[in-house]
């Protein structure tokens, strides 16, 4: 419809000497504005509901209102205040810094992670860009985002931004391997770098219902590594998106701001606008790898229109759980933070990358697999939870206090 | 196909289009009131003192070369996900497999897994000699003077 249209509009010109459009033609316009006008809008959008998102929750989280004055409604239009704000606000080059590199840094940042974009499907039909090697070319985009932040870093002749820009570069350079290695898994139950095909692997109909929710990889019935890959996956993507308890490179209490010290205004904000446009993307492919895309709402006629909605309520609801987990966690050191990612997240990528290829060999979507799976599943929580009630914990040799000890505890 | 690689293409310089154009236009309009202090770099409103270019502890860079190493072999993993699926005969086979028919393909199978198990081993033996040589350790020394030990006792 839209290409009909726009062939319709570009003739116009071109009839008035008798000829037609180039196809090439009609194929930019139509790509111009699947991406540069929906997509943009999708993200401009995205960008200022999740930035007040954020801010309400946060709020709410700590008994606080938020922002309430900008918009009729709970301060909704306070994002549009406060771009216009920092589209007014006054340019700064300091005055030591490298100015090409400090001038293409958050261009990097910015327009890297906006390339991810392009590859993301919504729906089956839903997408501007169906790659084969989607997975490949989001990972591949979120690094461009890490040569931004070293960047950014260096050329701002700030001390400050260059200890964030150097501890962001080992940071992510870091979890790049995790993120990697868990979404492994899935591309060998796929067998597919494409994530329309992963995400129509995981389907699963009885009759007209789509009962996908029972067979997404994300469980231990499909395969418990996976699982395991699917949490380990999304602690990595916190790393990478630069999120709380991860976010070391932008410590406020220690570095100011991290490697975009020495940005104000509008620079700055793109910065900003990168991470939630991050966070975006690696719980998007979250979504499709582990928890079937837009497959699983059992809803037999209308389901499949509400689809891209029900993929994004998933995106938006693993947003949701990194919000909260910003104000659960505390903040790791950076030793912690080497710990994690190379003595934790890397041995059980490797187990559960070998242990799927087992998986798949022999047990995978067969009856003795899934009950297998179940019983794996029922066994971990089984145990977590004795684990978990169990009053001798050993923490540096003193058993753990109790809830009910501390809250009875008089101050 | 290829088509797709042009809509990449486009959707790139769109978003460096829209990163670069409120930069350009927005400078019409913005104030520009520029002086010494205010392109000072931030310091919590101290003069600056020496260079941000320093030397940097040679973690940074150790990490970097355990991540090449890693990156590269994982890389390698990549196309042996991608047809192992066929090597063990694929949806089909898994199908006729959940139907009860018999594992003709078991042994391509294997040889597949064996092959990337061999190459797992290799990544985990280096994985273990970083370990042990403790390259992937973060040195934090915490030195702490006698009378602040002696303080926290008492």
């Amino acid at each position: 419809m839209i290409e009909e249209a726009v062939r319709f509009v570009i003739n116009i010109p071109f009839g008035f000497f008798g000829s037609e459009a180039p196809e090439w033609l009609v194929f930019v316009h139509c790509s111009l504005i699947y991406g540069g006008v929906f997509m943009m809008a999708f993200i401009s959008v995205l960008a200022f509901g999740s930035v007040w998102a954020e801010r309400k929750i946060s709020a709410w989280m700590q008994a606080r209102l938020g922002p309430m004055e900008v918009g009729k409604y709970q301060g909704c239009l306070q994002t549009i205040a406060d771009a216009l704000k920092l589209l007014l606000k006054e340019d700064i080059l300091p005055a030591a810094a490298d100015k090409p590199l400090f001038t293409i840094a958050p261009i990097l940042v910015f327009a890297g992670s906006l390339m991810s974009y392009v590859a993301i499907p919504f729906g089956p039909n839903l997408k501007v860009a169906d790659l084969d090697i989607g997975v490949f070319y989001i990972l591949g985009t979120s690094a461009v985002v890490v040569v931004g932040i070293i960047i950014a870093g260096w050329s701002s002749y700030s001390k400050w931004s260059i200890y964030g820009g150097m501890r962001a570069a080992a940071q992510y350079v870091s979890y790049e391997i995790p993120t990697a290695l868990h979404l492994l898994p899935v591309i060998i139950m796929a067998g597919s770098l494409n994530l329309i095909e992963i995400a129509d692997e995981q389907q699963f109909f009885i009759g007209p219902v789509d009962c996908s929710f029972l067979t997404w990889n994300l469980w231990p019935w499909i395969n418990p590594f996976a699982t395991v890959s699917f949490i380990m996956y999304y602690i990595a993507s916190l790393a990478e998106t630069n999120r709380t308890p991860f976010d070391l490179a932008e410590s406020e209490s220690e570095l100011v701001a991290g490697s975009h010290t020495e940005y104000s205004g509008i620079r700055w904000s793109f910065f900003f606008l990168a991470e939630y446009a991050d966070m975006f993307v690696v719980s998007a492919l979250g979504t499709i790898l582990y928890l079937g895309g837009w497959h699983g709402l059992p809803i037999p006629v209308i389901g499949p229109y509400l689809a891209p909605f029900f993929f994004l309520f998933k995106v938006l609801f693993l947003m949701f759980i990194a919000i909260w987990l910003r104000w659960t966690l505390p903040r790791l050191r950076v030793d912690q933070l080497t710990y994690l990612c190379w003595k934790v997240l890397l041995p059980f990528g490797m187990v559960t990358v070998t242990g799927t290829a087992l998986w798949q060999l022999y047990f995978y979507k067969t009856p003795v697999g899934v009950i297998l799976g179940t019983v794996i599943a029922i066994g971990t929580i089984w145990a977590m939870i004795k684990i978990y009630r169990s009053e001798s914990i050993p923490e540096k040799g003193k058993p753990m206090a109790r809830r009910d000890q501390v809250a009875a505890t008089p101050s | 196909m290829y088509e797709n690689y042009a809509h990449v293409l486009i959707f790139a310089l769109v978003a460096v289009g829209v990163v670069v154009a409120p930069l350009i236009l927005f400078a019409l309009i913005r104030p520009v009131r520029p002086d010494a202090e205010k392109l000072s770099a931030y310091e919590c409103g101290e003069r600056v003192v020496g260079t941000p270019w320093i030397q940097f502890n040679i973690r940074y860079y150790l990490v970097c070369l355990v991540f090449l190493v890693f990156e590269v072999e994982i890389l390698l993993l990549f196309p042996w996900a991608l047809v192992y699926g066929a090597f063990i005969g694929g949806p089909e086979q898994v199908e006729a497999l959940a139907q009860g028919a018999a594992n003709t393909s078991e042994a391509s199978g294997g040889m597949a897994f064996v092959a990337m198990f061999i190459f797992m081993v290799i990544l985990a033996v280096g994985l273990a000699y970083d370990w042990g040589k403790g390259y992937l350790e973060w040195e934090t020394e915490i030195t702490t003077s006698p009378e602040i030990e002696e303080k926290e006792v008492a």
